[in-house]
């Protein structure tokens, strides 16, 4: 039913394709209406009451259509005409011709939908390259390019604009990137002096602030670098086994004293002990870690604690942060995944972090193809979860 | 006293690293070029080089790997791109540890300080054990990346206290190690291992290697004397 529905929709909407569509085929039927009705009117004209006659055999008359009398038509007049005056037909027209009618429209109608989808292809090439143009951009993943040698003059002139604009394009958002990271970086060497010669008045109060200064600066070049690389790197992809992963990243926050804990696993396929089905996902594992790695920082930071769970779904895997802290007012729980977004400056300012935490997590996250949310607890407290597709275990 | 060659390019870091370091006791040459550095080594032994990444005649990297195969000397990384790719990429080529800039002065002292107790002693990890990936029964332990994978091509992410446990177990396979032992050998400074923590680490790695610890598997409980690693380990 999709199908119909699908052709019902491409009929009725304004596409180029349905325009050429209606304007190839009308002209073709139109075409041969005309033709046939200046043929008969040029044999039959004088006869005044004829209607639906036969007279050439590839022409047959639309049944029960009475042709306009022709002012112009005389006897043979047109050569045509003479013809048609060999072979009169009957007054009805019998029912082949009704197939015979019914055939040509279909194939014209067969003929003008390919023509028109023929004629309308490098629009649609022209879409699909723009769709993965912005996809693209930023990433340094190929640019799409389009062919500049096939097709029509105008086509090919507009793959040249499209191309050149897309190198455009890349090459900006390389430039800035570099002159980001390189500033970012450049920043490190002063810094670097900044702190050494704050060592010399260490003892003094304000020294040990300006210290403090330092590691915030750094922690926002650290922060840039790290969102400017995340979009560059690439890094190949490999099954994970997704429950080892945050026990691992748990446990090594445990160790450390951070009020990190794992939640006990729910609707995995435990079978009975050992050895356990793998909830496996493919992605790229140093991502992945970085995006638990921010969502549980984030929890410990914001919310006091973190407490971690993993949970089979169908087709899915769904890893949860919980904290305990006061949750995400939820006109900005979207405006949170902004960069450099803070809630409000004296909650942020004392707790750390500069704002890329979330918007790295959630990049990162639809790159491993999976999804992030936000959400407030009922029983308060905030709930990060990320969806993972996925695949076949075993 | 400690002998340090500090490869820097900017000169005021250069100055200030080099008082800060002498109020420590110990002796700085610095060497502004990659070049500077080479000309240094040759005419005296040094305990430790500190090495910038970034300098105008070559790149940290490089030189760290050449001077590695001649030397048998220690080397701290010192960059401004701290991000853990390079951290990665330094530690592989050879580097004994790697900090980023801007420092805490007092942890580049503490830095230096740990890298001579390990190049003194037996120099643990990478040099000892040989190869950075390790192969048993099918899994293969990547010790720079702190990867496990399954035979089934899987990864196995690991904690510290898994990955370090498991080093020191691939580092002796088929021998008992008490767990006193295994304490030595998987301990970090800084943090409090006990021995029911080891036995805690096991048995999460077991969990992870997929063994039931029934007596068949690659981590054997030798009841009174340790753990036994049963697996031919391969480079």
């Amino acid at each position: 039913m999709s199908g119909l529905r699908r052709l019902r929709q491409a009929l009725w909407t304004d596409t180029l394709t349905r325009r050429l569509f209606l304007l190839l085929w009308g002209t073709l039927v139109l075409s041969h209406v005309l033709g046939f009705s200046m043929a008969h009117l040029g044999s039959r004209g004088p006869q005044p009451g004829w209607g639906g006659a036969v007279l050439v055999p590839g022409m047959p008359p639309v049944p029960g259509w009475t042709p306009p009398p022709h002012p112009m038509a005389a006897p043979g007049a047109a050569p045509a005409a003479s013809f048609a005056t060999s072979v009169p037909g009957p007054r009805m027209a019998p029912p082949n011709l009704w197939l015979d009618y019914l055939v040509r429209v279909l194939v014209m109608a067969a003929a003008a939908w390919l023509g028109a989808r023929w004629l309308t292809r490098p629009v649609r090439r022209l879409t699909q390259a723009s769709l993965a143009l912005s996809d693209a951009v930023g990433r340094k993943v190929g640019l799409p390019e389009l062919d500049e040698r096939t097709g029509p003059i105008e086509v090919r002139q507009a793959a040249q604009v499209f191309n050149h604009m897309a190198r455009q394009l890349g090459d900006r958002f390389e430039e800035r990137s570099l002159l980001m990271a390189s500033i970012s970086h450049d920043l490190r060497t002063p810094l670097t002096r900044l702190r050494m010669r704050l060592e010399r008045l260490r003892p003094d109060p304000v020294a040990e602030r300006c210290v403090a200064d330092v590691h915030d600066i750094n922690a926002l070049i650290d922060g840039v670098l790290d969102a400017l690389n995340e979009e560059r790197r690439q890094e190949p992809w490999q099954a994970i086994d997704v429950p080892s992963l945050v026990a691992a990243l748990v446990d090594d926050r445990a160790e450390d004293g951070q009020p990190v804990s794992l939640k006990p696993a729910t609707g995995l396929p435990e079978a009975g002990g050992l050895p356990r089905a793998p909830a496996v996902v493919r992605a790229q594992p140093v991502a992945l870690r970085r995006v638990l790695d921010n969502l549980i920082d984030n929890a410990v930071r914001h919310g006091g604690c973190a407490r971690v769970g993993v949970w089979h779904d169908v087709g899915c895997l769904r890893v949860s942060v919980d904290d305990d802290g006061p949750g995400i007012p939820a006109g900005d729980l979207d405006a949170v995944f902004k960069p450099f977004f803070r809630l409000d400056g004296s909650r942020s300012r004392d707790t750390g972090g500069v704002g890329l935490g979330l918007y790295i997590a959630r990049e990162l996250t639809v790159r491993q193809g999976g999804r992030l949310a936000l959400a407030n607890r009922a029983e308060g407290g905030l709930r990060a979860t990320i969806e993972l597709p996925c695949c076949a275990s075993e | 006293m400690i002998q340090c060659l500090l490869v820097e390019d900017d000169v005021e870091i250069r100055d200030l690293v080099c008082s800060y370091l002498q109020g420590y006791g110990m002796a700085v040459t610095p060497a502004p070029t990659a070049q500077a550095m080479q000309s240094a080594l040759r005419a005296r032994r040094f305990d430790v080089i500190l090495l910038d990444l970034m300098l105008p005649d070559g790149h940290g990297l490089d030189l760290c790997r050449e001077v590695l195969s001649r030397l048998p000397v220690p080397v701290i990384m010192l960059t401004a791109q701290g991000d853990p790719i390079s951290r990665v990429i330094g530690l592989e080529m050879g580097a004994d540890d790697y900090l980023g800039k801007p420092f805490e002065p007092r942890e580049l002292v503490a830095r230096i300080h740990a890298v001579l107790r390990r190049s003194s002693g037996a120099r643990a990890g990478l040099e000892e054990g040989g190869a950075s990936v390790a192969r048993f029964m099918g899994w293969s332990f990547d010790r720079l990346k702190r990867q496990l994978i399954s035979p089934e091509d899987v990864v196995v992410q690991l904690s510290s206290a898994e990955y370090r446990l498991l080093s020191a177990l691939v580092d002796n396979p088929e021998r008992v190690l008490s767990r006193e032992e295994l304490l030595d050998l998987s301990q970090v400074p800084g943090t409090e291992v006990s021995d029911r923590s080891i036995d805690l680490t096991v048995s999460r790695l077991r969990h992870k290697l997929r063994d039931s610890g029934l007596g068949d598997g690659l981590i054997r409980t030798m009841r009174g004397e340790g753990y036994l690693f049963a697996a031919r380990v391969s480079a």
